[in-house]
């Protein structure tokens, strides 16, 4: 299945870095989300956009993830030639992550 | 008229961003809801366009849009309101002359405008000859490059305006979160230093500076997160700060919903490490945030740590990094990718064989490939679009790649159109840090 069948995500940047964050619609799918959207998964699959070192952060209590990503907009600023300089289809893009198996929301009652 | 020994620690967005919508500014104005409107106008990049604006002419470089926010507040000024933004850009002098033309015009008197002054930083950096991690160089290095250099300043200078009878107050490079911390220390009359409260003052900061991303805005994803109905502009959120909790809300008849998913989407947006969230007022963790619906559009934030301000304040320089060329060629129907990967070839060639000099180069497909880079091959598009940009030190160099691009037309794919170019001046901001000390930030007040 895709990330975006049972989270939302939001990016933003800093410089030339782009955060993504990402949040379950049902509680119940935190602790699927924590071991199926990895650094590994994540970095992988902004590869071809992001040079720069990919690191996961928690926040237990939303429930959410962030993912900060460094080296992703060409440098930021009116330097960058990148299209999107401000990563905001960034988030777009991670919905598209495919996972394993079948989160809890998901499982017949 | 209330001061602010009546005012509530009940903040308004007035905006997200340079050239926001003012109508839900002034729903929220009029509404009696609140009793201070908080302005984020400037982004990263956006000191750099103001400076450059007053070095052209001295009457220029801050946020006009000021005199129709004033006139837009006539009656919440005249009821005791309180105005905070960052209107002010590169040229805090000017911007106080037209808030206040702009409310004397109105017939306003006897309202305080204060304008800080000492985000300009520019000598500083120069004497401390700072780092530029990015660059990997010194500011000596890259000194004929730079164009400006803005220190993000916090609540304190804010404050000291407010205690000043201030009603309105603008800033430059005021940290967004700033302002709606400064209007919690106003009201409440807590210290500087209550790190615990300066941390729920900037979290709510941060809440409200994303307008209406706070409302349902940037949020439609059909059919997984379906679009908030109607077509009315969505409304700007408002913070009740009660002790530790923020109570987040719109004004009931304005379009859009606040509800956990809304917040937690806004919590999370331009920031890094949860725990270590950093302003001039205060180190944030919020790791441990929870937001509660509690209501009908009503939700409750709460569970942010507050630490000691860090001991330095962040600095934008903002260099100049050459100039940037883009072109874009359309091509559609059969075989259109195949035609436009020609013309990549043959514009890489030329530019190698005319000796046009570009630190770097990118081609991408609209479409295709131009937001996230080459992905798995879809089916054959019924058009797309080549964009080509170059970063050059020349801007004869970026000038040539454009007209290069141009000259395709006369080239040997078939069927090029809808040609579109522009070469600008490129600038990077570098971001660096002063110690706390070498920063000072005044405010001059003038009476309508």
């Amino acid at each position: 299945m895709r990330l975006r069948e049972i989270a939302f995500t939001r990016s933003g940047d800093k410089g030339d870095t782009v955060n993504v964050g990402v949040v379950p619609y049902d509680t119940r799918d935190w602790p699927y989300l924590l071991d199926q959207v990895t650094v590994e998964r994540v970095a992988s699959h902004f590869a071809r956009t992001v040079s720069g070192a990919v690191r996961r952060y928690e926040l237990p209590n939303l429930p959410a993830l962030n993912f900060v990503m460094q080296g992703a907009l060409d440098g930021g600023g009116s330097g960058s030639l990148h299209l999107d300089a401000l990563g905001k289809t960034y988030q777009s893009h991670l919905l598209d992550l495919e996972l394993d198996g079948v989160p809890p929301s998901r499982h017949p009652a | 008229m209330p001061g602010a020994a009546t005012r509530r620690p009940f903040i308004g967005c007035g905006s997200a961003s340079l050239g926001d919508r003012l109508s839900p500014a002034f729903a929220l104005a009029d509404s009696g809801e609140i009793d201070y409107l908080v302005f984020d106008r400037v982004g990263e990049m956006s000191m750099a366009a103001f400076e450059a604006r007053r070095t052209a002419d001295p009457a220029q470089g801050y946020d006009r849009s000021l005199a129709d926010v004033v006139r837009g507040l006539a009656r919440f000024l005249g009821s005791g309101g309180v105005a905070i933004g960052s209107f002010a850009g590169a040229n805090p002098a000017a911007a106080t002359r037209c808030a206040i033309d702009a409310a004397r015009a109105l017939g306003l008197h006897g309202i305080a405008v204060a304008a800080l002054y000492g985000d300009n930083v520019l000598a500083q950096v120069r004497d401390a000859n700072v780092e530029l991690d990015r660059l990997g160089c010194r500011f000596a290095d890259v000194a004929d490059r730079v164009t400006s250099a803005y220190a993000y300043i916090g609540a304190d200078g804010i404050v000291d305006a407010l205690r000043d009878d201030a009603r309105i107050v603008i800033g430059g490079r005021l940290a967004d979160s700033s302002m709606a911390t400064a209007a919690l220390v106003d009201a409440s009359g807590l210290a500087l230093d209550d790190w615990p409260a300066l941390a729920v003052g900037t979290m709510a900061g941060h809440l409200l500076e994303g307008g209406s991303g706070i409302t349902g805005g940037g949020f439609a994803d059909p059919p997984f997160r379906p679009a908030v109905p109607g077509y009315a502009p969505l409304g700007f959120p408002l913070a009740r700060i009660d002790g530790d909790t923020i109570h987040l809300t719109k004004l009931a008849d304005a379009a859009g919903t606040v509800t956990p998913a809304t917040v937690a989407s806004r919590i999370l947006y331009e920031t890094q490490d949860p725990a270590s969230y950093l302003t001039p007022d205060v180190h944030v963790d919020f790791t441990d945030v929870t937001a509660e619906e509690i209501g009908p559009d009503l939700v409750a934030v709460s569970g942010v740590r507050g630490l000691p301000a860090p001991p330095t304040l962040r600095v934008i320089v903002t260099v100049r990094v050459g100039w940037k060329a883009v072109t874009e060629v359309s091509y559609g129907g059969p075989g259109c990718l195949t035609r436009a990967q020609l013309a990549e070839e043959i514009l890489r060639q030329r530019l190698a064989d005319t000796g046009v000099e570009t630190g770097k180069l990118r081609f991408d497909y609209h479409g295709i490939s131009a937001l996230f880079g080459a992905g798995v091959a879809r089916d054959e598009p019924d058009e797309v679009r080549l964009r080509v940009a170059a970063l050059c030190d020349d801007r004869r160099h970026a000038r040539a790649v454009c007209e290069e691009a141009a000259l395709l037309y006369f080239d040997r794919p078939a069927g090029m159109g809808a040609t579109q170019s522009s070469v600008t001046e490129a600038q990077v901001g570098v971001a660096t840090s002063l110690p706390r000390g070498s920063v000072r930030v005044e405010h001059e007040v003038v009476v309508t």
